[in-house]
């Protein structure tokens, strides 16, 4: 089949000098020599907004969670600076930094129950939060002021001095909010981000290529709260009163609708999104009554115009500018199967229901050892990889990787281990290039994947290179060099399953599990994908593989282990298993296999 | 001379911009089975997807002499084409009595007798019939597709790969039961990697090779013919013959 060459996947950059550039000046010009005293005010509202946007952008555009807390966050950083500000008469020194921890601080304690739900729920979950947090509010009259609200919040002062309403508040504010775009480049333009990708388009595509899940979904919702604490408090300062509307649904609404018509991932968007929606009720004023109506059709128009986003219409016009990253030389990786360790699994069981699905199940593993698993459907395979990956509970038994006991580890655990796990159908994140991927999973396997790492600069630039450099390298391996940059959805079945080996390779494991790779390949895919393995087990990697092809497996395998009904029924070599007469009645029936 | 139950004329395909299918031309007659044989990206799946009408071609697509190429796949299904989809897409929450009762668009003695013959065809489907789908195993999803298929009582099948998962024994039954079929006058289009097992059930054999055929004929003779081998050897994408070792080619 012939494909066109895919496009050249344009590096996520500050770059695009040119827009930037006008941005910015249009933003000056604007502030120093036409706005009045009222458009200097919204100007300051919309840096506020944009600060929240860029916020939300990490929980709801990278981590692709709908949170809908980010309003309660954004309230309760006003509410800290406007009761520490008017009844302790803290400087902005200090309000600031507590208006970012408070609504940090409670996105920690609330992220380890919440974190773990399913989307809607987690949405219903943050939206219950974000009502508490109104409640409260008006409740704790004494405190906040209840409905009224308090006034008479104090203004910025820096380094002693009273920063004046208009345009040094305006510059001040945006001045934060560059340094918040600045921060959020940072941190997602590496593998980071690309992390981020995989984790919101198939979270078992992300477990497989090793990525810590839990941790950059925390992070991505404490940084959503910090933005928001801080976004919140620039707000206060701005208008002089915080009331409970700053923690209404509305707030949250407007979050939402400006990040979407911005765009949820890029900066570009936030800050697009922000100034417009910002303005554009300013704009539409003239319309008197009907402002409103022409409100709700414009955004309703760009949502069904630019789904992606006015940074997405902005990336796609300055894509033709972008210079194509271009690949790196491979940088050969050295696979020492440094990790490999005997895998010893005993009397491993698993009911599901009333079903037996594991009856007391031995195995041993080698290093540098190719176990071939067999059975009939439903004879509980998959089910026992799953068990030895942590995907699924045993009820008893034992499992120790060399003196290590996995029993009770999570999948994660036991994926740093060393165990890496393929799919009957490969788990891959559609939009990556297959270099970007298994990039991806040579950096996880190098812990360089979490915003500290990100922060620090070591997953981008040359250190990004350098695990392009070996991902390509991995790639050649399985012979898809000629296919680095081709998104991962536009492989076939066959090609996809060896990005799914070169992902496992890049993860430097010391057990491979495969579930049915040879599926879908032709006969001569098969015989190389039998030397490939066989190779990769001669660096002592050991390899457990799942498969019903038996012309490919039993001259591929150096033991054969067949299950029945969740029992072990027979162990050898091939020669042995394929005379075996209670596994020919139970499995091979009268299939002619190679001599 | 009847009309065939399936002709296809320059039925041409294209992704992205690019030419997955090039002016495929082939027939299927009543009671044949026919293979599509062809390496991983030879367009095999695409042209099961372009006759069932989940994607738009170009050229003609007849079904007893009427042209169907202009009809939503939903009513070319209720014109009695069957197919089984390339990884199985089933309802992950339907239970397996309920995919399967959905698939024969049938009621009363009609769908209870087709539920029989599935189960006959695969017993381990018997014992679960109340299960939902994403609890199976794979190869019994595989199974539920299919009989998910056969309930519709197709006139014409398109398999796509249909052994895939399957263990052995019961990919020799379920060759076994496409004879059958095929018997009983249901035209069956089987696409398959495995070519031993293609040639060992289908009468007539189209053989891909980069969205064009490459070779066709009888099965017995084109077994012996170079241009099959020529067909799976045009293959672009090979595994690395240099080894783990070798520094491979940066770039092509």
């Amino acid at each position: 089949m012939t494909l066109a060459a895919p496009p050249p996947s344009p590096r996520r950059s500050l770059g695009d000098d040119a827009f930037w550039a006008v941005l910015l000046l249009t933003l000056m010009l604007y502030a120093c020599t036409l706005a009045s005293p009222y458009e200097l005010r919204v100007l300051t509202l919309a840096g506020c907004q944009a600060l929240l946007v860029l916020g939300y952008q990490f929980i709801f555009g990278h981590a692709g969670a709908l949170s809908l807390a980010q309003g309660a966050f954004f309230g309760l950083g006003a509410y800290a600076t406007a009761i520490l500000g008017t009844r302790y008469h803290w400087g902005f020194a200090a309000t600031f930094p507590l208006s970012i921890l408070t609504p940090l601080a409670l996105s920690a304690v609330v992220a380890l129950p919440v974190l773990r739900l399913a989307s809607h729920y987690f949405a219903l979950a943050t939206l219950g939060l974000a009502q508490v947090a109104l409640l409260l509010v008006v409740n704790a009259g004494d405190w906040t002021g209840g409905a009224l609200g308090l006034t008479g919040v104090p203004g910025i002062a820096l380094l002693g001095a009273a920063v004046p309403r208009g345009l040094p508040l305006a510059a001040v504010v945006w001045a934060v909010v560059a340094a918040g775009a600045w921060l959020s480049w940072r941190l997602t333009h590496g593998l980071t981000g690309t992390a981020y990708v995989v984790l919101r388009s198939d979270a078992l595509a992300a477990s497989a290529t090793g990525l810590p899940q839990t941790r950059l979904r925390f992070c991505a919702f404490l940084l959503s709260a910090a933005y928001a604490g801080a976004a919140g408090a620039l707000q206060a300062h701005t208008l002089g009163v915080v009331s409970s509307e700053t923690l209404e649904f509305s707030v949250m609404v407007a979050c939402l609708a400006m990040t979407v018509i911005g765009g949820s991932t890029r900066i570009a968007g936030a800050l697009l999104g922000a100034l417009l929606l910002t303005y554009l009720p300013e704009w539409l004023r003239f319309l008197q009554g009907y402002a409103l109506l022409a409100y709700g059709v414009a955004l309703l128009a760009m949502i069904i115009l630019a789904p992606e986003g006015l940074a997405g219409i902005l990336g796609r016009a300055l894509a033709g500018r972008r210079r194509a990253a271009g690949l790196p030389p491979a940088a050969p990786v050295r696979l020492t199967g440094s990790r490999a360790a005997t895998l010893e699994v005993r009397g491993l069981t698993k009911r599901f229901g009333g079903v037996l699905a594991l009856d007391r199940v031995d195995l041993i593993i080698e290093p540098g050892e190719i176990l071939g698993l067999i059975g009939p459907n439903g004879s509980g395979k998959t089910t026992l990889a799953n068990v030895i990956s942590g995907l699924v509970t045993p009820d008893a038994g034992a499992m120790r990787l060399g003196s290590r006991g996995l029993r009770g580890l999570s999948a994660e655990k036991i994926a740093r281990a060393g165990i890496a796990r393929g799919f009957q159908t490969p788990a891959l994140p559609p939009s990556l290039s297959t270099l970007e991927l298994v990039a991806l999973a040579r950096a996880s396997a190098a812990g360089r994947i979490g915003f500290l790492a990100s922060l620090l600069g070591r997953d981008s630039g040359e250190r990004r290179r350098r695990f392009e450099a070996e991902a390509l390298d991995l790639l050649g391996r399985v012979g898809l060099a000629s296919e680095a940059e081709r998104p991962c959805a536009t492989l076939p079945p066959g090609l996809a399953g060896r990005v799914e080996l070169a992902r496992m390779l890049a993860l430097d494991p010391g057990l491979i599990i495969l579930d049915e790779p040879a599926a879908g390949l032709g006969e001569r895919e098969q015989a190389e994908l039998g030397a490939t393995l066989r190779e990769i087990a001669g660096r002592g990697i050991a390899l457990l593989v799942i498969e019903h092809n038996m012309p490919f497996l039993l001259p591929t395998a150096h033991r054969i282990v067949v299950l029945d009904q969740g029992r072990v029924i027979a162990k050898g070599k091939p020669a042995e298993i394929r005379r075996d007469p209670a596994v020919i009645a139970a499995y091979l029936g009268r299939e002619r296999l190679p001599a | 001379m009847t009309e065939p139950l399936l002709a296809l004329d320059g039925l041409s395909v294209a992704l992205r911009g690019a030419a997955a299918l090039d002016r495929i031309s082939l027939t299927v007659g009543a009671g044949e089975v026919v293979a599509l044989l062809g390496a991983n990206g030879a367009g095999k799946s695409t042209l099961l997807k372009a006759i069932i009408g989940l994607l738009p071609s170009r050229g003609a697509i007849q079904h007893e002499g009427t042209e169907i190429n202009r009809l939503s796949p939903a009513r070319r299904a209720r014109r009695g084409l069957g197919y089984v989809p390339e990884g199985r897409r089933l309802f992950p929450g339907m239970s397996v009595r309920d995919t399967l009762l959905v698939g024969s668009r049938a009621g009363g003695r009609a769908a209870a007798e087709r539920l029989a013959g599935a189960l006959e065809l695969f017993p381990d489907l018997r014992p679960r019939l109340a299960t939902p789908a994403w609890q199976l195993s794979g190869g019994q999803q595989q199974m539920l597709a299919i009989g998910r298929a056969l309930m519709g009582a197709p006139k014409l099948l398109l398999l796509d790969e249909p052994s895939l998962g399957l263990a052995p024994m019961l990919v020799d039954e379920l060759l076994e039961r496409t004879r059958t079929l095929a018997a009983e006058g249901v035209g069956i289009l089987l696409a398959e990697q495995s070519v031993a097992r293609a040639l060992g059930v289908a009468s007539r054999v189209y053989a891909l090779a980069h969205g064009r055929i490459v070779a066709q004929g009888p099965a017995d003779e084109l077994s012996r013919s170079p241009a099959l081998e020529r067909a799976f050897l045009g293959a672009d994408i090979a595994l690395s013959s240099q080894g783990l070792n070798s520094q491979p080619e940066a770039r092509r």
